[in-house]
């Protein structure tokens, strides 16, 4: 046991509970404790100990020292009590040789300490001041969690505020690694027609970065009702970390290292312009889905995460909304997830959302290692929701990874069952069959094999007419291929060529290709056998 | 891959141990081919090659490949092809690329 002097948070006098049937090792214990400067309380036994804590109200005791053996019950029954009351709280079992044995429960109990009889007198105090201590750092401990708690709340406050008086809706699902976290999302109504969305992750998940996103919030928010473009306020915001706060020759050198990052995305919508603007700056990419049910990264952006580097090439990158649709962004926390459940990103965003609107939990956020916060916005405001497609997969594969496709469709498989539980074996069958001959297709023609050329697939779901869309896009210039022709002949001739695009062609309930071939889509009907 | 010569009933069995997938279709070409070009195989004397796929529960257009390599390869010694298989899906592929017109296909119990 270490820690011989007093709590510095402590103020007055230490308030002891010393409890004893036998009234000279009551007489012993207070007159040693008061001579030293705390405030005795005596308990002759267990009944009048519980009596008198309960009296005690809001003066808490510092530590409690009881005997191990009274008549109405136990020293360690009187600790069990006090426990559920006030976990705090340190105690000090006293013990006769004969009870030794018991010490080792007293201690699973909770004591912190014991004492042989007959008491020594320098133990006694060695003991108390320990065990005052260790009640003083157990209720500083008790306070900074509620704190963090109450910012966590505060945290939850802040990101549900206003959301029904927007033009174009948003779901917002957070799950912070603590009570508090580093991921924020700001909405800014520029005027009648325009919302600006700001979503960011600061580095780390604690009180720290909990403060840095709430300061930079704060800058936010003032330099944009001062109208000061988006681009601007990240360009600010990244000088200010670089030189203020990440070692630079502004930092006052008191030995206190910040080091903060920030992870940001803006979306500005313009729904009278039907325009979507987005800058990225070192955030994840996000995702836009169309009402035709067609997939895209948008934003790709080349800016770095906020203070990293003075020369952050932050660009914007623009769409057109007209056909509607919606666009999701997540922080990097989500994608870890994902992988770390074999999903797809965009799989679990679904889960997440639908989640949300059931009011339940998914059991398995316990595992994740990183907030996670998952923003949708719907881009046009006449949209039905019930009509639009939901992305469950979106993904590039490169030129070099043909030898991974059982990977990917380990997690093409994990992502739709996860999605759909009651899609049939034989529509997951050919779903992910077609998938890995157009993927293998994609990579190997498309992409001509090459490194740094990438195939896009994604499987999107419509509710409404239960149909799933796969479509897959290769940079490639196609070709002229006439499988109507090619399959009878395929089968006379024993060809080798080709057998995939013949799979393609009849296992989904329609198929359509564009670009002679180098983006196809399937269509599969999982209301038809 | 194994193999199994049944003299008596002039039939070859190749035992393919799971899926036939582009992923290990290279490897499993190599195997089916060492044997089959090998002098235990080209002397003896058998009429029906089975290819044994109750494994399989998925083949891609390359492990289709495959088969139709090893179908040719049967032809030219003017052996029949059976295919035994226990998979419903990997049956309607192969009566989907007509497979099955140049081979027996049995379903497993």
């Amino acid at each position: 046991m270490t820690g011989s002097h007093p709590h510095p948070h402590a103020a007055g006098p230490r308030r002891i509970l010393a409890v004893d049937d036998d009234a000279g090792a009551r007489l012993l214990l207070s007159h040693h404790l008061r001579k030293h400067g705390y405030e005795v309380v005596i308990a002759e036994s267990v009944q009048h100990a519980r009596a008198t804590f309960l009296a005690a109200g809001a003066e808490r005791f510092d530590a409690v020292v009881t005997d191990y053996l009274m008549p109405d019950a136990t020293g360690l029954e009187l600790l069990e009590w006090i426990k559920q009351r006030d976990p705090s709280v340190a105690a000090i079992i006293v013990t006769a040789v004969d009870e030794r044995n018991l010490v080792k429960e007293s201690l699973r109990g909770g004591a912190c300490d014991f004492l042989d009889k007959p008491v020594q007198i320098a133990a006694l105090l060695k003991s108390v001041a320990a065990a005052v201590d260790l009640t003083h750092r157990q209720r500083q401990l008790q306070e900074a969690e509620s704190s963090v708690q109450e910012v966590g709340r505060f945290q939850q406050f802040m990101l549900g505020t206003n959301l029904a008086q927007l033009p174009a809706p948003i779901d917002i699902c957070w799950h912070p690694r603590h009570a508090a976290g580093g991921d924020l999302v700001n909405i800014f109504q520029l005027d009648g027609q325009r919302l600006l969305v700001v979503v960011a992750d600061v580095s780390g998940h604690d009180l720290k970065a909990g403060f840095i996103s709430a300061y930079f919030q704060g800058v936010v928010r003032g330099m944009v009702e001062k109208g000061t473009p988006i681009q601007e306020v990240f360009e600010y915001f990244n000088r200010f970390l670089v030189r203020e706060w990440s070692g630079g020759d502004n930092v006052p050198k008191t030995g206190l290292s910040v080091s903060a990052s920030i992870s940001a995305c803006a979306f500005v919508i313009d729904l009278a312009r039907q325009q979507l603007s987005v800058w990225n700056s070192g955030f994840p990419v996000p995702i836009c889905i169309d009402a035709q049910g067609r997939t895209e990264r948008c934003g790709e952006g080349a800016g770095y995460p906020l203070g990293w580097f003075e020369e952050n090439p932050l660009t914007v990158s623009r769409r057109s909304i007209a056909s509607g649709g919606f666009v999701y962004t997540w922080t990097d926390g989500l994608e870890d997830l994902a992988a770390q459940q074999g999903l797809s990103p965009l799989s679990l965003a679904d889960q997440l959302l639908q989640a949300r609107h059931k009011g339940v939990v998914l059991p398995f956020l316990q595992e994740c290692a990183d907030d996670i916060l998952l923003v949708r916005i719907n881009l046009a405001s006449a949209s039905r929701e019930d009509a639009a497609f939901r992305p469950i997969i979106y993904e590039q594969y490169f030129g070099e990874q043909a030898a991974q496709i059982d990977q990917f469709q380990a997690q093409w498989k994990k992502s739709l069952e996860t999605v759909l539980p009651n899609l049939s074996a034989e529509k997951l069958f050919d779903l992910l069959l077609c998938s890995r001959e157009a993927v293998i297709n994609g990579i190997k023609y498309g992409c001509g094999a090459a490194p740094a050329s990438a195939c896009d697939y994604q499987v999107n779901y419509e509710p409404n007419r239960h149909l799933l869309r796969v479509v897959v896009a290769d940079p490639g210039p196609g070709h002229n291929f006439d499988w109507h022709a090619h399959e009878e002949a395929a089968a006379e001739e024993l060809l080798d060529a080709h057998r995939g695009l013949v799979l393609m062609h009849r296992l989904p309930t329609a198929i359509s290709v564009e670009r002679r071939g180098a983006t196809i889509t399937m269509d599969f009907d999982l209301r038809q056998p | 891959m194994n193999h199994n010569l049944d003299l008596s009933n002039k039939i070859l069995t190749l035992t393919f141990a799971g899926d036939v997938l582009s992923t290990n279709v290279s490897t499993l070409r190599q195997e089916v081919f060492q044997y089959l070009e090998s002098d235990e195989a080209n002397r003896a004397d058998w009429q029906t090659l089975q290819l044994d796929l109750r494994a399989a529960k998925q083949i891609d257009s390359m492990g289709l490949n495959l088969l139709v390599s090893i179908i040719k390869l049967a032809r030219s010694r003017n052996a029949k092809v059976t295919g035994q298989i226990a998979s419903l899906n990997v049956q309607r592929v192969l009566l989907f690329t007509r497979l099955n017109t140049q081979m027996e296909l049995v379903m497993a119990a």
